[in-house]
This record gives structure tokens, C-alpha cells and sequence, in this order.
């Protein structure tokens, strides 16, 4: 990765990040979002004893749609605005790809610092394996944003966005998603081993790697696409 | 001082008819007075290179939009020192072929090529050459006019200091608004911004899609002394229907109607 890559990638987040902080639309609507389904969830679930088994899908479920519902629109605005042309002169893909990750990256982090914290409290779920939970939940957002992010940058050359999102997302995030609920229960107590954290946590990052590898490949195509 | 220039076109297509066109040159270069030191900081110094020769050629170039044709079989040749007037009714391909032009659109047959020294440019480097001013490119509602241009000098590999951006905004008469968000720019104003975003990085070709829309007199005259004084480092090529923006071309390629393709 060349240094031009890295000076266009920062960029571009710096970019992002300064917009976001300055309109707050997609933090709003993602910690919105996040916050609302875990206290609802709460009131519900109000006396009653969450297990694991039910407690840590419904962990992923809000981070799946936060991120979905925010991240994957980055692409989204810049075609809409009609600044992905201005930044398709000025930037090289591989610029364009990372800098918007890593702002998804951030996105997503301040999401897991409010969703993650609230989610443990409300269901008073025990960790006793708190290192291995945080890397399994760090990990998997990464997994996640990575997903989103090409799976934004494929749907915002489409016309039928909104039916993309969906169609695009399932396949690439489910084994994701399987596996992250698998991770985070072990974390949680259920079915561990000494080196179950090894297992999934390397899960994860190998798929994170995986999908950022292949987005790095397949994005300037996808990009150059007018 | 001559400019050589070879261009042709083929009858009967949407490259119909061209004609070539003598203009004064310099116009702006004979009030140098008039030019702010900014603008000459910006534009007039040569930078490094620049003496090597750049051409575009365009060779059968055709583009459809599923069904509809838009380009058919055009062919041109631009050398340096010339600036390309490219006129046509609304839909007759001008604003597609500078996008052919800039390496955002491919031609569905024939080739667009850029050459520096000689050395064809693959639409990557071809983009480091080019500034693209269109009223389709868009602004961040949010970001102030300095945040723009430090955008874009940054993606170009270009490090600014802030007095070098107010001085570049300041060619265009931003100076006073740089601080303020582009939501409470005028049209005029995008336009302008544009332009300075599209020219920081000293590009040695032009495409300026509408050049003078929304403008004001004084930023269309800053535009056209912007032109002149690109005329010697490289290659412009104006797309407009208005008089004023073709009178800046030495050359014209007129373009067809579509309607009937």
C-alpha cells in the first residue's frame, strides 16, 4: 500500500468524520436505532431471566441493522450528491475504499461504546470472559463494517438500492453472523474451552481480512462503474 | 505566436460539422495588471514539466445510453496551446465526451487517448493531469469553501498552507466566504468553488462542461483570463452552447442532434 493510498484514505475519513460530526444524521439514526431496540427489548423482557442463548443474537441483531441502516449508506450519498465523480478524479479507489472504511470503522466503534455497555446492563448477563468477549465483539464489528462497506459501495451503483441492500447483505453477512453469536456465547460462559477464544476470535479476523482482501480487488471495478 | 493544430471530424455523424476558428490569444496576458498574484502564483508559473508536450486524441469515439445514442465515430485531434470548443443542442453528447475526456466514462467503441510526451496516460494518470469543472459535480453542503479546497489538494498530494488556500480561493473571489459553509454559497458561488477545486493541483488539461453557468461578469472574466493563461502549459476543451464560452475556442467541434439516433 502506497503512501498515496494512506494520504487519500485519511483524508476522505477526515472528511466524513467532520460532516458527521457537524450534521450527526448517521450517528443519530444508527445509536438511535441501537438504544431504542435495546431498552424496548428491556421493558419486555422486564423480571424475566435472559439466557444466552437469547440474549446474545439479539446483541448482533442491533449492530446487523446499525450498521446496515448507517454504515452502508456512505457510498449512498456521495452519488446522490454528486461528489463520487469529483472523487473519482481526484482519489484512486483504493484511497476512496479505506477511507471510507475506516470511517465505518469509527461509526460503528462509537455504536458497540453506547449498545454494547447498555446491552450488558439491561440483561445483566454475566462475562467471565471479558477479554474474549471484547475481542469477539471488536472483531466481529470489524467483519461487519468491512461487509457493509463494499456491500454500500456494489448497492449505490445500483438503481434498486433499497432491494440490494437486502438481497447483497444476507449471503455476505449471515456466516458472519453465525459465527459472531457463536464466538460471543462461548465468551458469555456457554460451551467454552481454553483456547475457544483462538477459535473465533481468529474466525473473525479471518473473515474480516478475507472481506476487506476481496473489497480491495473488486472495489476500483465496482467504482469505475458508470 | 502560431499554434499548430490538427483536428478532423466525420461528416454525418454526431461529429456533423466543425469549423476552426482564429482567436486572439493572451487576451488576458496584455492587462497582466489585471491578474491578481495570486492567479499568476497559481496559474501562470510553469510547473515542473510542463514543457513537455500534451495531446488528446480522440478516435472514433461512440457512446450509447442503452438504446439512445449519444456519440457517434467522433475523431479529433488537440495539441497543445489549443483550446477545443465543443457546441451541440441539449442531449447531443458535449458533457458525455468531456466524461470520455476525463477517464470517468468508457467509450462503448473507439478510443480516447492522452498523451504526455508522447507517452499514453491510462485513465488513472490521466486523471492526474486533468481538472474537470462540471455543474454536475458536487459540493459537501457542511464543509466550508478552505475545507474543500484542502479536500482536494490533500487527495492530489498537495499540502497547503492556510494562506495559500485563502489565496486560492481569493482568484475566484471566495476569500471572504472561506470560512463559511457551502450551503450558504450561491450557485454562482459552487461554481466558482469548483473551479478552485478543480484547478489546484495545475492540471494541464482543461475540461470546463458549461464554463460560464450561474457566473457572474467577474468571475466569467476571471474564467476566461484562467483559460488564456492555461493556453500555453497545456489543452482546454469548453462544452457550451453560449457565445461567450465558444469564444474562447481556436477550434469547434460541433456536435449533431440526437433525437433521431
Amino acid at each position: 500500500m502506497s503512501q498515496a493510498w494512506w494520504r487519500q484514505a485519511l483524508a476522505i475519513c477526515a472528511k466524513d468524520m467532520r460532516i458527521e460530526f457537524r450534521e450527526r444524521t448517521s450517528v443519530t439514526s444508527v445509536l438511535l436505532f441501537a438504544v431504542t431496540s435495546l431498552v424496548v427489548v428491556g421493558f419486555a423482557l422486564a423480571g424475566l431471566a435472559l439466557t444466552s442463548d437469547v440474549a446474545v443474537p439479539l446483541l448482533w441483531i442491533v449492530l446487523f441493522f446499525a450498521a446496515f441502516s448507517g454504515l452502508a449508506h456512505v457510498f449512498v450519498e456521495e452519488e446522490e450528491g454528486g461528489t463520487a465523480s469529483a472523487l473519482l478524479m481526484a482519489a484512486s479507489a483504493e484511497g476512496v475504499y479505506v477511507g471510507k472504511l475506516l470511517y465505518n470503522l469509527a461509526l460503528l466503534g462509537v455504536v458497540g461504546l453506547v449498545a454494547v455497555p447498555l446491552f450488558l446492563l439491561i440483561t445483566g448477563l454475566p462475562v467471565p470472559r471479558a477479554g474474549q468477549f471484547v475481542g469477539v465483539v471488536v472483531f466481529g464489528s470489524v467483519a461487519l463494517a468491512s461487509a457493509a462497506t463494499i456491500v454500500g459501495a456494489i448497492v449505490a451503483k445500483a438503481r434498486a438500492r433499497g432491494a440490494l441492500f437486502g438481497a447483497l447483505g444476507f449471503p455476505v453477512v449471515l456466516p458472519l453472523l453465525m459465527m459472531a453469536v457463536v464466538a460471543t456465547r462461548r465468551a458469555v460462559g456457554a460451551d467454552a474451552d481454553d483456547w475457544s477464544w483462538m477459535r473465533d476470535v481468529g474466525g473473525l479476523v479471518g473473515y474480516a481480512a478475507m472481506m476487506v482482501a476481496a473489497s480491495v480487488l473488486v472495489f476500483p471495478a465496482i467504482w469505475e462503474t458508470n | 505566436m502560431q499554434h499548430r493544430r490538427s483536428w478532423y471530424g466525420r461528416d454525418g455523424c454526431s461529429a456533423s460539422r466543425y469549423y476552426v476558428k482564429q482567436c486572439a490569444l493572451f487576451t488576458g496576458a496584455k492587462n497582466p495588471g489585471i491578474m491578481s498574484a495570486a492567479m499568476i502564483a497559481l496559474h501562470a508559473s510553469t510547473p515542473p514539466g510542463t514543457c513537455e508536450p500534451v495531446c488528446i486524441a480522440l478516435s472514433n469515439v461512440s457512446k450509447r445510453y442503452g438504446r439512445r445514442r449519444v456519440l457517434t465515430d467522433v475523431s479529433a485531434t488537440i495539441e497543445q496551446g489549443t483550446v477545443l470548443g465543443v457546441s451541440g443542442p441539449n442531449g447531443s453528447g458535449k458533457s458525455t465526451l468531456l466524461r470520455i475526456l476525463a477517464g470517468i466514462l468508457v467509450p462503448d467503441s473507439g478510443e480516447a487517448r492522452v498523451t504526455v510526451s508522447g507517452r499514453t496516460l491510462d485513465r488513472h494518470e490521466r486523471r492526474a493531469v486533468i481538472g474537470w469543472v462540471a455543474p454536475e459535480v458536487g459540493l459537501y453542503p457542511s464543509l466550508t469553501g478552505a475545507e474543500h479546497v484542502e479536500l482536494y489538494a490533500a487527495l492530489r498530494g498537495i499540502v497547503l498552507t492556510s494562506e495559500e488556500i485563502r489565496e486560492a480561493l481569493a482568484v475566484f473571489g471566495l476569500g471572504r466566504r472561506l470560512r463559511d459553509p457551502v450551503r450558504s454559497y450561491s450557485s454562482g458561488m459552487r461554481q466558482r468553488l469548483r473551479y478552485v477545486c478543480a484547478t489546484i493541483h495545475r492540471p494541464r488539461i482543461l475540461l470546463l462542461d458549461e464554463p460560464f453557468g450561474n457566473l457572474d461578469l467577474a468571475a466569467i472574466e476571471a474564467v476566461r483570463r484562467l483559460v488564456e493563461m492555461h493556453r500555453d502549459a497545456g489543452v482546454t476543451v469548453v462544452a457550451g452552447n453560449d457565445d461567450r464560452e465558444l469564444d474562447m475556442a481556436d477550434a469547434l467541434i460541433h456536435l449533431g442532434s440526437t433525437a433521431s439516433q
